[in-house]
């Protein structure tokens, strides 16, 4: 049994602290003492010694204590306002929404650009070495491809804008020459200029010289399509000047090229992104209307649950529902919603230019699916199981594109539309419960429950004082079967016509305050109808429906009659 | 018989609460009491009052109930009875508490001439207290008080102190009337004056609503944070800047040789408070409270729905309170004193009378009256004793006596001798000092 509240009921603690917070009894004797002014020596004795009493205390205390104006938000949606909404703004007609997401997917998840390396040792033929050491320079171009491998093979990348990269080249030269290496880059632009650039390796003396040299990317363009296969490939020219200086230039000498580009993130990528399962998640969405619900008869005429794809990847994509399930807690009984005819998968909306995007709602309602099975008022989850594939039916007739902020994201929302009827609805609540200390001074006591009531709703209700191992200990209310809150009248659309007050007077007599005295938890038993049910044999032939201007004034009084004795009050 | 009950029904339904030398009245040997009416002469030719020892009054009055009746001892335990108490409370009930003390009291006759000079210390306080404070505390508001207003209406303080400086003239117009006069200056030292007290609690019979209402405003002089800085004593008894007048007149009336009327009205008059004032205003106050939001109540952050309830209260409550603080100078009345007698003299050494006393302050007039049979025994001794009716009650029996033994007069009145058996009654009164007197007569006038 939950507890998830505190309530102390303390009437005594009221007096107390009110009129007869004397717990020294200092003020009230000193009072009356300053009243009389002939207080004898004696008396002042006998106060000093704390023989002071007053007979035959018995005020009576009353007062409101609960004062509330509920609307249906605050009844049903009381833990977040926002799962009410008005579904028809001309009628003020409401819905219960629930709302999940699943998460949103990441370009990045999807295709993520891969490091872009190669390196290659170069060395002199016998024919360039002669030329060198004869004319004392040479000169030569080589051109190579940097390719861009992906996992799945099927990805092919036409283009990229970059947020963020760098390109790092690597020489070690043992020849002793003057040696120039201009690499040259055309794929590579940054405002339409190609990438190009110089390393120099002077090396006189040393065996062996290095050089290193790092580039930021950020913005540069990359075209991958002018390379051999038309995607995938970087091509590269590296332009090599050798000039000798006078020293012994040896026939085994080499040039070792490193080119790395790293950390590569784009703004956007143009391409085909490949046949590829992009995202598969579950997630679930509490039905709280039913959080404290025991049993009874639920029934919502319309309830939809809705799937909101927002799409700004440029490709195409089907989703698939795996599984939607309701998911009773109490049993951890699950129970499959979708019909086997619902269609599954589907296909989404996609954006064809960068920047737009596309949504897809799926409704799963009545006409394809079990969901009325949700609305039996038992504690439960909705439970979903959802996977999305990429450009299922291989290549589109456009190429795919995705930019940094394109997502790719489900909300679900589960609609209640209140309209409908319940019968025997049960909800439960339980509240630690801690009386204040001389409750042997309470007599009796009277709450005075008036109710205001603009819901086509009869509730009945019933308290129940228990110890700490939840035995009822006793109840509140004598006729538990005795309406607490009177539905209010509807008129012939069915929309109600008139408030209907109801005012109950719940008398505690005094042989039970000692019942108060040991209980540690009370456990708040409430059943509502809705106008129309026949408890009698359990059947409704009203479906009501709530707008949002019902509402409900609630007033509650208490009315402690007391018996003080100042010497038994700590 | 019909006639005397009707003439004490009448009496005994008057406010009779306030009790002012109504012994002293009758004794003339005593030169104080010409305060009463200074009309009134003193037996001897010159009074001399002995600085502090001439003078020294005290009284205290409570209306609403003798002490006794709502303390009583059983075995080692204190009884408080408030059930003895309210139901016989009056809507407002007072303590009125008075302390006189002469400082300087010089009289003389000069031929047909009287004169006089005083100078007086006096401190009066009145407390009121409304029924519904004790009914409140006695029933709470869950029934008797159920969608009535529980009245705190008038309750509040009023208090002076202030020095009179007296000059009393009075002439034997002839052998059957003397009249006579008084001008009071006065010097205010503190003061604090519950203008308006406004104050009342409702419940609604039907969702136990309580409705809180009222307004008030206090005025003060002396109690401000600056008036007791760099305290200087001088300035203190001397210097404040807080200032009035009063006067006080009076007339006997001798119609035959037997019977002796009199009549008086004294303190007449007003202070301005000047200094270290500090007035306080609340204006009206209606708040409604209807109890907290249901979610309020069963939260965790709040450990009791009534303790949540107290503190929505308690803090709407400080929110509407808006206590407004001027120093603006303001005027106080003294409380005017109405005083009628007539004596009969039987015999040289034997008078009886009757005086009526009526005081009123504060839109509030409180009666006395008292009967009298008054000795005398040559130029040595007068006495008197009275019986009277104060505060709705029967149980007032005075005494006082003025013993001369050559020019030394030692004097004690006490309008209620009860004063000794304390818890019965609710007024007591003492006037005692020690006068020089010469120059008195044989007989009576």
């Amino acid at each position: 049994m939950g507890v998830n509240k505190y309530f102390t009921f303390a009437p005594i603690s009221f007096i107390r602290n009110t009129t007869l917070k004397m717990k020294n009894k200092s003020l009230l004797v000193a009072a009356v003492m300053l009243i009389g002014l002939t207080s004898c020596l004696k008396d002042l004795n006998k106060f000093a010694d704390g023989n002071v009493n007053v007979e035959g205390w018995e005020p009576s205390v009353a007062v409101p204590l609960v004062y509330s104006k509920l609307d249906a938000s605050d009844i049903l949606a009381s833990t977040n306002p926002k799962d009410i909404e008005i579904i028809e703004q001309n009628t003020g007609f409401i819905a219960l929404v629930y709302r999940g997401n699943l998460a949103s997917y990441e370009p990045n998840d999807i295709v993520a650009l891969p490091s872009l390396d190669i390196s290659f040792p170069f060395a002199l033929t016998p024919t360039e070495y002669t030329q060198l050491t004869t004319t004392g320079s040479f000169q030569k171009s080589v051109s190579a491809e940097v390719p861009l491998t992906f996992t799945n093979s099927t990805i092919e990348i036409d283009s990229a804008v970059l947020k963020i990269g760098s390109l790092t080249f690597n020489v070690t030269s043992s020849f002793k020459t003057n040696t120039s290496i201009t690499i040259s880059i055309p794929a590579l632009r940054k405002n339409g200029v190609p990438f190009t650039t110089t390393l120099g390796l002077n090396n006189n003396s040393q065996p062996n010289v290095n050089q290193t040299q790092s580039f930021d990317l950020t913005d540069y363009h990359l075209n991958f399509t002018s390379g051999s296969t038309a995607y995938n490939k970087i091509p590269v020219t590296y332009s090599i000047n050798m000039t000798t200086n006078g020293s012994t230039v040896s026939n085994t000498s080499t040039i070792d090229f490193s080119q790395s580009m790293q950390d590569l993130n784009y703004k956007v990528i143009y391409g085909y992104f490949g046949n590829q399962d992009i995202s598969a998640d579950a997630d679930s969405i509490q039905i709280k209307l039913f959080n404290n619900a025991l049993t009874g008869q639920f029934l919502f005429s319309q309830p939809t649950f809705t799937m909101n794809v927002h799409n700004t990847l440029g490709f195409p994509a089907q989703i698939t529902i795996n599984s939607l399930q309701s998911y009773t807690i109490a049993t951890g009984v699950t129970t499959n919603i979708l019909y086997t005819t619902f269609t599954n998968p589907f296909t989404i909306n996609y954006p064809f230019i960068v920047g737009n995007s596309a949504t897809t709602s799926v409704v799963i309602d009545n006409s394809n699916s079990l969901i009325a099975e949700l609305v039996t008022p038992t504690p439960k989850y909705l439970i979903y199981d959802i996977s999305a594939k990429a450009n299922p039916n291989g290549t589109p007739p456009g190429r795919n594109f995705m930019t940094d902020s394109s997502r790719f994201s489900i909300d679900t929302e589960l609609m209640l539309p209140l309209e409908g009827y319940a019968g025997g609805f049960v909800l439960q609540d339980t509240f630690d419960f801690k009386l204040t200390d001389n409750v042997d001074q309470i007599k009796d006591l009277v709450i005075v429950a008036d109710f205001k009531n603009r819901f086509p709703i009869d509730a009945f209700l019933q308290v129940f004082f228990t110890d700490s191992n939840y035995v009822v200990l006793d109840s509140l209310i004598d006729n538990p079967d005795e309406e607490f809150i009177k539905s209010a009248s509807l008129d012939g659309n069915g929309r109600v016509s008139q408030v209907t007050q109801k005012r109950t007077e719940i008398a505690y007599s005094s042989d039970r305050v000692p019942n108060l005295k040991n209980s540690k938890f009370i456990i708040i038993r409430g059943k509502a109808n809705t106008t129309g049910y026949n408890a009698t044999n359990n059947s409704q032939s009203t479906v009501i429906k709530v707008y949002s201007d019902y509402d409900m004034e609630i007033r509650l009084g208490l009315k402690v009659n007391a018996s003080i004795d100042l010497n038994t009050i700590d | 018989m019909k006639k005397l009950l009707f003439i004490l029904s009448v009496l005994a339904s008057f406010q009779l609460q306030a009790q002012q030398d109504l012994t002293l009245y009758n004794l003339n040997f005593i030169p104080q009491s010409n305060y009463c009416n200074p009309a009134l002469l003193p037996n001897a030719r010159l009074n001399i009052g002995l600085p502090v020892l001439s003078s020294i009054y005290f009284s205290n009055s409570n209306s609403g109930f003798p002490y006794r009746s709502l303390v009583t001892q059983r075995g080692d335990s204190m009884i408080i009875n408030f059930g003895n108490v309210v139901d016989n409370l009056k809507d407002n009930n007072y303590i009125l508490t008075d302390l006189q003390i002469d400082l300087l009291n010089v009289s003389f006759k000069l031929g047909k001439n009287f004169f006089g000079l005083s100078a007086i210390e006096k401190v009066n306080v009145q407390t009121t207290y409304p029924k519904d404070i004790f009914g409140f505390i006695w029933y709470g508001n869950g029934d008797e008080y159920l969608g009535k207003r529980i009245s705190f209406d008038g309750l509040g303080i009023d208090a002076m102190h202030y020095r009179e400086y007296a000059l009393t003239y009075a002439r034997e117009l002839n052998e059957k009337i003397v009249v006579g006069g008084r001008f009071k200056y006065l010097y205010g030292m503190e003061n604090v004056w519950t203008k308006t007290s406004q104050m009342g609690i409702t419940t609604d019979a039907t969702n136990y609503d309580i409705t809180v209402d009222g307004s008030l405003e206090v005025l003060t002089s002396g109690f401000d944070s600056t008036a007791f800085d760099n305290f200087d004593a001088k300035n203190y008894l001397l210097n404040r800047n807080n200032t009035g007048v009063a006067y006080d007149l009076g007339i006997v009336v001798k119609p035959i040789d037997k019977l002796k009327i009199s009549a008086s009205f004294t303190d007449l008059g007003s202070i301005k408070w000047n200094d270290h004032i500090a007035n306080f205003k609340q204006n009206d106050i209606s708040y409604k409270f209807r109890g907290i939001e249901l979610y309020d109540a069963v939260t965790p952050s709040n450990d009791s729905a009534a303790k949540a309830a107290i503190e929505v209260i308690t803090d709407t409550l400080k929110n509407l309170v808006d206590i407004q603080e001027s120093y603006d100078p303001y005027s106080t009345r003294l409380p005017l004193r109405l005083m009628a007698g007539a004596s009969w003299q039987f015999f040289d050494w034997l008078s009886v009378g009757a005086v009526w006393h009526a005081q009123n302050y504060d839109r509030v007039t409180r009666n006395s009256v008292s009967l009298s049979a008054n000795v005398r025994f040559r130029k040595t001794l007068q006495a008197s004793v009275t019986y009277s009716l104060h505060n709705g009650t029967y149980k007032n029996l005075g005494f006082g006596f003025a013993a001369n033994g050559g020019p030394v007069q030692f004097y004690t009145v006490m309008d209620n001798v009860l004063f000794f058996l304390p818890g019965f009654t609710q007024t007591y009164h003492l006037r005692t000092g020690i006068n020089i007197t010469i120059g008195r007569k044989p007989k009576d006038e």
